[in-house]
């Protein structure tokens, strides 16, 4: 922990009041390509060569950090991602060891990532005083770092990729297809008083500073490179070979895809370009991926505040590379069909969901390891909502599902969860289930509970609050409570952070009760979510019913006289986090017409398959 | 060619001609079918078990139908069990069809009235049965080594391909059976094979107008299926006549194959199915 002083802090607040007055700008209207509206603290200057047939990327870098707090740094950190896959003994192999995961790597074609050099830009050596674990290199500075001050660091090093494995490396035709992710020195976040010390978790992704990105790629002329930011001009060298450049400013992170069997089509979405780079046995997809991408973009951006850049990339991967999907980096997000055919809808929810990652976390740069609900749970909120308000489903013909309910089959798995936890402190099912699947479906409760208005615009309020910089869970009730006006106890404490669910059930019908009949409501769940129930009178008047969820049961009277013959509890399914909800009507008449129909398709499905397999020869 | 033709248009004949052979097959999977649904049907008739989403799983909501799982803890299990009576209940079914087969390709061969013909080839047409099980298992062991070896795909096409050409097998097995009355299982298989290598040609041709024709009742039920949804008591006619067609593609293959086999073979001469042939069905 560094020391503090007023005279040192004059220049940090200084930076701090230039960057609100930039964030401020960025509100106002669509950032221009160049412009930089984020405050810039880590940006990188690459030269990088990636050797197809070695597998590996070498390169050089510029990074200029400034120190963006009010302490004074003697050291820095830098991540060295593929460090996790170099042998079994890493963090994150022996996690994903527990979990069944890390047996799928091949041994022989692991990944690491090698520095020979690490220096100041007056050549002052860094190396030999950084000291290495796990995936962490502490590297001590010869000079302290005041509050505001920029240093400068040189760096060489060489990437070695594994075969695709999370998210990163080589595969497709040949093994021509590169996704190179997670793959250069890079450096963590010092925030709230210390550097962000967690080493790469197997279930865990990245937490990063802003800043801009120049990165020149050299590769053999014939690969296609899709890359973060914006293509900024391309030479032939002579060896033959081409480098290409990118750009990339208000952005945390930099990666790209390269494969010579790339083709491109591009779409817009407002003034955004939407590129998509896929592959040709895939070309059936084409307006499955662009029709999700320019819609999600569109959608988001009206929802939440505009998409900040001008290109938005999405990458198709092999069919024996999936692991290089569903993936999103800033302005580049990875799909992949996973040898499904087109029309699915695995598509159109994988792309959604990378898309919303544009922005949460990659304009609130969010600890996605530490709360990881902040980035993935927004984020896949936001595409069931996109997905739903599509009319997009998962599955053919008549046998689809929702997407919603697909988090709702992952979030029964373990129930039980808070939502809220570190990602390391999940099992794989319980991470996907609760971070994932507990979250959006909460969200959308909630959406529903508060009105759909109401709350984008608390989530635009949020956002713009603290776009382009590192909003906490705190940070994120004390938005929307504060936009909405209300106190979102049950939610935050009660449901997310809390291990119960939402759960009501429809209790007694009576209809001889003296003042008039009766029925109740029970909330066999420990979240007083508000619900929303109906019933139905003997000459066929529904009636809705509302409760704030206080108390275990509620009963409601009717005119004495009436005759209530059915009771439904959340009729309109606006609860999207309940799980069982068998329970959630009773009637005092027999459901004849469904049950027909429902015995019917069920004796035709039998029929079906009995002919099918009973008629065979 | 003519042979073929001849064989084409005499199995249609047929097939025309008895049209009430369907019925036996149809109506056993039809009393299977209502087995395995009637204990839900007497919930959900008596309100026993009402919700809300009752609607939406009658109309086939995929989302509905992962509700119930997901809301009753017992929901699973009981599915599995479901799921598990479909196993005996398709056995049943493949008996049922084993048995009834003798008895069809009989009356279209001219040779027994239907029921004898039932019984006569009952044991023979059980152990033929097995004897295709056995291929079936077979075609999926190869098709799981050529994925493995060769990828998904290759695996797929040829289990598609090797399931269709068993069938098909099966088929002239039956026809070979009923037409030259032999029974050994072996000897019928080892027939037809002869029979597919001498009319090769004129057997895939079978086949492939066979897949054909289902191909497109396919087809027709699934673009008609997605309207009819909201007329539920419409779509169930529709769904019980799409069986029913199925059943009647099932036979018209099995008197392609007794026609093929007969007018190819010089097997003896193929009589006039007796008009006044008593068939019962109940």
């Amino acid at each position: 922990m560094g020391r503090r002083s007023l005279f040192r802090l004059l220049p940090l607040l200084l930076v701090l009041l230039a960057s609100s007055l930039s964030s401020a700008r960025s509100l106002a209207a669509p950032a221009q390509q160049g412009a930089p509206h984020a405050p810039q603290i880590a940006s990188y200057r690459m030269s990088v060569t990636l050797d197809p047939s070695a597998k590996t990327v070498a390169g050089t870098a510029s990074i200029t950090y400034r120190n963006p707090s009010m302490d004074t740094l003697h050291e820095l950190w830098l991540r060295l991602y593929l460090r996790a896959f170099r042998d079994q003994q890493s963090v994150w192999m022996r996690e994903a060891k527990r979990v069944g995961r890390g047996a799928s790597i091949d041994p022989q074609q692991l990944g690491d990532i090698t520095l020979s050099r690490l220096a100041l830009a007056d050549g002052t050596d860094l190396l030999a005083s950084a000291t290495l674990t796990d995936t962490l290199m502490r590297v001590p500075l010869p000079r302290p770092l005041e509050p505001g001050q920029s240093i400068e660091l040189v760096t060489a090093w060489v990437s070695k990729l594994p075969r695709v494995f999370a998210r990163t490396g080589y595969g497709g035709r040949n093994n021509t297809f590169f996704m190179v992710g997670q793959w250069y020195p890079k450096l963590a976040v010092y925030d709230r008083g210390h550097w962000d010390t967690e080493p790469w978790h197997h279930n865990s992704e990245f937490f990063n500073d802003f800043g801009s990105y120049d990165v020149s790629i050299t590769l053999p002329k014939q690969y296609v490179v899709a890359g973060v930011g914006v293509p900024d001009g391309e030479r032939v060298e002579q060896d033959g070979s081409q480098t290409l450049h990118y750009t990339a400013t208000d952005v945390t992170d930099f990666a790209f895809a390269a494969s010579p069997d790339f083709q491109t089509r591009t779409g817009k979405a407002g003034s955004t370009d939407v590129v998509l780079y896929y592959l040709p046995e895939h070309a059936t997809t084409v307006d499955e991926y662009l029709n999700a991408a320019t819609g999600a973009l569109q959608a988001y951006s009206a929802w939440y505040g505009t998409y900040p850049h001008p290109r938005l990339t999405v990458v198709d991967v092999p069919d024996n590379a999936v692991d290089a999907g569903g993936m999103e980096y800033p302005t580049l997000v990875t799909g992949g069909t996973a040898g499904l055919p087109s029309g699915s809808g695995a598509i159109a929810l994988v792309v959604a969901h990378e898309i919303g990652h544009q922005w949460w976390p990659m304009q609130t740069a969010t600890n996605e390891g530490r709360e990881p609900w902040l980035d993935e749970g927004l984020t896949e909120y936001s595409g069931i909502r996109y997905m739903a308000e599509a009319g997009r489903t998962l599955g053919f013909g008549n046998a689809v599902i929702g997407a919603d309910t697909l988090d709702r089959q992952e979030y029964a798995i373990a129930p039980s969860q808070p939502a809220t936890l570190p990602a390391w402190e999940y099992n794989e099912s319980g991470y996907a289930g609760n971070v994932y699947g507990k979250t959006a479906l909460g969200l959308w409760t909630l959406e529903q509970a508060v009105g759909t208005e109401r709350f984008r615009r608390a989530m635009a309020d949020y956002l713009a609050r603290y776009r382009f910089a590192h909003p906490t869970a705190a940070d994120f009730r004390a938005a929307l409570e504060r936009s909405l006006g209300v106190d979102l106890k049950w939610f935050f404490d009660d449901y997310l952070a809390g291990s119960g669910g939402i759960d009501y059930a429809a209790g007694r019908i009576d209809n001889n009760a003296a003042d008039g009949p009766m029925v109740w409501v029970i909330r066999k769940g420990s979240v007083p979510a508000p619900v929303e129930s109906a019933v139905t009178l003997a000459d066929g008047t529904r009636k809705p019913l509302l409760w704030d969820g206080q108390g275990a049961i509620h009963s409601f009277r009717f005119e004495p006289g009436s005759q209530v013959v059915r009771l439904e509890v959340d009729p309109q399914h606006k609860l999207k986090a309940e799980l069982d909800v068998l329970d959630n009507g009773v009637a005092l008449q027999p459901q004849a017409g469904p049950a027909l129909t429902l015995g019917g398709r069920l004796a035709f499905w039998f029929q079906a398959i009995a002919q099918l397999i009973g008629l065979f020869g | 060619m003519s042979v073929f033709r001849q064989a084409l248009i005499d199995g249609l004949r047929r097939t025309l001609r008895h049209p009430h052979l369907l019925l036996p097959l149809y109506l056993c999977g039809l009393l299977l079918g209502l087995v395995q649904t009637w204990p839900l049907l007497v919930g959900l008739g008596n309100g026993a078990l009402y919700n809300p989403f009752l609607g939406d799983l009658a109309n086939g909501g995929g989302d509905a139908l992962s509700n119930l799982f997901l809301g009753d803890p017992v929901a699973p299990g009981s599915a599995a069990l479901w799921g598990l009576l479909v196993l005996p209940l398709t056995a049943l079914f493949s008996l049922a069809y084993n048995f009834f087969s003798g008895g069809i390709l009989s009356v279209y061969a001219g040779r027994r009235p239907f029921w004898a013909g039932c019984r006569h080839n009952c044991w023979s047409f059980m152990a033929l049965g097995a004897l295709l099980l056995l291929l079936v298992a077979l075609v999926v062991v190869a098709s799981a080594l050529l994925a493995a070896l060769l990828g998904g795909r290759v695996g797929l096409i040829f289990a598609l391909l090797a399931l269709q050409i068993v069938g098909a097998l099966g088929e002239y097995a039956r026809a070979i059976a009923v037409v030259y009355d032999r029974r050994n299982p072996f000897v019928l298989l080892s027939r037809a094979l002869s029979f597919f290598s001498r009319h090769l040609g004129g057997v895939l041709l079978f086949a492939l107008l066979g897949l054909l024709i289902y191909g497109g009742l396919a087809l027709l039920y699934t673009l008609a299926a997605g309207p009819l949804t909201q007329f539920p008591a419409v779509l169930l006619l529709w769904q019980q006549l799409a069986l029913l067609a199925a059943i009647g593609l099932k036979l018209l293959r099995l008197a392609w194959a007794v026609s093929y086999v007969q007018q190819s073979e010089r097997a003896p001469s193929v009589p006039e199915a007796p008009s006044n042939t008593p068939i019962v069905v109940s």
